[in-house]
């Protein structure tokens, strides 16, 4: 379609030039056969003219009658198309004659051939065949402008029509210029968007590039201070005699680092918003309530803490834990911002729900500080991970990014606002839960501890992991049988190999800890299998199919308590 | 060969007739200029008439010009005819006294004798094919053709009634010369 019509359009362009040139060549091959045609019909009508005068004076010639010869001739002037009459007798000396215009010769050859101006003839007087004379005859040819202005008619339409085709045809020749001008600033404009769209992704690239620099340097600084203590801790208590109080403090020391190095990489994940939470139904005010003696005592004497907590405020179904963490990380900013004193007010409020995200409407909590207030600039990047305004030491630039992690991944929002010198106020908005609060508040109902041994089949494809977890379990006086992948802990059950529960990683290349737990369950329908990860990835495809998960790293006694809680649930009453 | 002949004669004719002046002081001693123009007249008005079938004879036989009675022209007549062909008919001129033997003429110049006046020739000659030719100088009696002077040029009269009668037709180009014509009956 497209092509026929650029076809046919190249056919008209190129047919125009021609067709005026053929309708110009028709018009003149018109006016050329008209103007032949009328020459033709004067001359014939001058030579008719001429026998009728010669046949006329045939008589007067031979009878030497001049006044008769003049009578014929005069005859002829009444007729306009008669230029020149004259008669010559047969010695071609002028008879009689008369001329409208130019002179009549005197003699026959004196006659000029005729031109293109006129037409003339000459023609015998016979008497019966004897040639006594001569008529010689000139007509007239209307003017060139006359003629001209016969054909004008011809002339006029032709050019017209010519006039319309070269507008037509320049027409189309300007339209294709301009689809062509069109065309090349669109692929101009293509070209221009293309490489747009790959600067903004070198762009991209480099700002990713940027922020993960900035993430890994954070988050090695932290782990390096920590790995100092470790190293440092290790290495005193393997000197030999060491003093009962000096071991306790080091290893306290390593336990403390370990501590903290689990508390930095929750928060990774709660800004990577991986953090399995374990949302429970709480009431806000009371873990606030709950929280301020704790808080209190880091406080300097020159901050006040005050509340302000709606009476009546709606349940929320969050992780406490996190929850808490949360608020920690706030007040602990708010109070590095006021060094010489000032007031922190922590305050809920109910909000109505009418919007479609938050149906049973949410809770507000907002931290307000009378600190020194944070600039513009800085405020639209404080939720960044590891961006902090402390010195090397005082902080891991995470706090804020957990309050912002947390509160996502809670179905809220976190928000922060700030003037400087008035101070800063940080809001968290999280949706009101449907659920009703658990009547008694107990905050676990920690099972009785049934100590509880068997046999557990230890999954783990890291070597030293495997060792401690294996140190770990022989002493809770556990056995252990050690499996490094899920197909070698299958074959070992299929061999026949007696445990009592499974104790499997997570993440491990082949096959994932979260398909082993399936196809053991298969096999050995009554052992109970507790899985492990420091890392939730491996969950976002399946999930954990229900099986209970001790996150890493874990300490000796929650390990103890999961292993008991599993026997224990397994083995029944 | 016979065309060039004509053409010579055509120029003497035309000298003699057309410039009189010339012609006067060439010819002062010979005949008066208006008979040797009546002499060429003569000769040429054969070619405008027609006789009736039968009455020119065969295509090459001569038209005879006869000259009855008083011959005014002598030797001009013979040389004005000398080279005068009318088709492929030549001229033989005859002189008669009277019209006796003018049975066979065709033009005959009618001169009239004391014998026999104009009009009796011309009576004897009525209703023959035969174009009768007078001269107002020799008589007030007019044949077909009637020679006259006017402003000192030859003309003539026509009778058409006459030629009628004698089953004559003359050219109306040549009758558009005449100073008169008489027209022929329209019944006839």
């Amino acid at each position: 379609m497209n092509l026929i019509s650029s076809l046919a359009r190249r056919v008209l362009a190129a047919l125009a030039p021609l067709t005026v040139l053929l309708l110009l060549l028709a018009g003149l091959w018109i006016i050329y056969q008209t103007e032949q045609r009328y020459r033709a019909n004067q001359q014939s009508a001058t030579e008719v003219q001429a026998e009728i005068l010669a046949a006329s004076v045939t008589a007067a010639v031979d009878f030497g009658d001049q006044a008769a010869a003049q009578e014929s001739v005069d005859a002829l002037r009444l007729n306009p198309q008669v230029q020149v009459a004259g008669v010559y007798d047969a010695n071609g000396e002028r008879f009689a004659g008369h001329s409208r215009a130019q002179a009549l010769p005197e003699h026959l050859r004196d006659i000029s051939p005729a031109g293109k101006a006129r037409v003339q003839a000459v023609v015998p007087v016979l008497r019966r065949g004897t040639r006594i004379g001569t008529v010689y005859v000139v007509g007239t040819i209307d003017p060139l402008s006359r003629r001209l202005s016969r054909y004008a008619m011809i002339a006029l339409l032709v050019v017209l029509t010519s006039m319309v085709l070269a507008v037509l045809a320049y027409g189309q020749a300007a339209l294709r210029r301009v689809n062509r001008t069109l065309a090349e600033a669109n692929r101009e404009l293509q070209i221009q968007m293309e490489e747009r769209a790959r600067t903004e992704e070198q762009l991209r690239e480099a700002q990713k590039m940027q922020a993960l620099g900035q993430l890994t340097g954070g988050i090695a600084h932290d782990f390096n201070n920590l790995l100092a203590v470790i190293q440092g801790s290790a290495d005193i208590l393997l000197r030999p005699g060491l003093s009962d109080d000096k071991r306790e403090r080091f290893t306290r020391a390593i336990i403390e680092a370990t501590a903290r190095g689990a508390l930095l990489t929750g928060q990774l994940l709660a800004f990577a918003r991986r953090q399995p939470l374990r949302p429970e139904v709480i009431d806000i005010n009371q873990r606030i309530k709950a929280m301020l003696d704790m808080i209190r005592p880091t406080l300097s004497p020159d901050i006040r803490l005050e509340t302000d907590l709606e009476a009546h405020l709606l349940a929320v179904d969050v992780d406490p834990g996190q929850f808490e963490a949360a608020m920690l990380n706030i007040v602990v900013n708010a109070r590095d911002a006021m060094p010489d004193g000032g007031t922190i007010t922590i305050s809920t409020r109910n909000v109505l729900g009418d919007d479609a995200s938050q149906p049973h409407g949410a809770v507000l909590v907002t931290v307000a500080d009378t600190g020194g207030g944070i600039t513009p600039d800085q405020l639209k990047r404080v939720f960044e991970p590891f961006y902090t305004t402390k010195t090397v030491g005082k902080g891991t630039g995470l706090g804020l990014s957990q309050v912002y992690g947390f509160a996502a991944q809670s179905g809220g929002e976190a928000k922060i606002e700030s003037e400087v010198g008035k101070g800063t106020t940080v809001a968290i908005t999280l949706p009101a839960s449907d659920k009703p609060l658990p009547a008694s508040q107990e905050p676990s109902h920690h099972i009785k501890a049934r100590e509880r041994t068997g046999r557990v089949l230890l999954v783990e494809d890291n070597e030293a992991v495997g060792n401690l977890a294996e140190s770990l379990l022989g002493e809770l006086g556990h056995e252990v049988v050690r499996a490094r992948s899920g197909p070698e802990a299958l074959s070992l059950a299929d061999k026949g190999a007696q445990f009592d529960i499974v104790f499997s990683d997570v993440v491990m290349p082949g096959m994932s800890g979260v398909e082993l737990a399936g196809e053991l369950k298969q096999r050995r329908p009554r052992v109970p299998i507790i899985l492990t990860t420091g890392y939730t990835e491996g969950f976002a495809a399946v999930g954990s199919r229900g099986f209970p998960v001790v996150r890493k790293p874990y300490r000796m006694e929650t390990l103890a308590n999961a292993l008991d809680e599993a026997l224990a649930a397994h083995s029944g009453p | 060969m016979v065309r060039h002949h004509l053409h010579a004669a055509l120029f003497g004719l035309s000298l003699s007739c057309l410039a009189p002046a010339a012609a006067v002081a060439a010819q002062a001693q010979a005949t008066p200029l208006d008979v040797q123009v009546k002499a060429a007249f003569l000769a040429k008005f054969a070619a405008y008439v027609t006789w009736p079938p039968g009455a020119t004879g065969a295509p090459n036989d001569p038209i005879q010009l006869c000259v009855i009675g008083r011959d005014p022209f002598g030797t001009d007549l013979d040389q004005a005819v000398a080279h005068e062909r009318v088709d492929l008919h030549a001229f033989v001129v005859r002189r008669l006294s009277a019209t006796a033997g003018a049975k066979d003429c065709h033009i005959a110049f009618v001169g009239g004798s004391p014998t026999q006046s104009i009009a009796a020739m011309l009576d004897a000659l009525r209703a023959k094919p035969v174009l009768t030719v007078t001269d107002a100088a020799l008589g007030a009696d007019r044949g077909m053709v009637h020679f006259a002077l006017k402003d000192g040029r030859v003309r003539f009269h026509i009778d058409d009634a006459r030629a009628a009668q004698a089953e004559l037709s003359i050219s109306a180009r040549l009758m558009s010369l005449a100073l008169s014509v008489k027209p022929r009956a329209r019944a006839s």
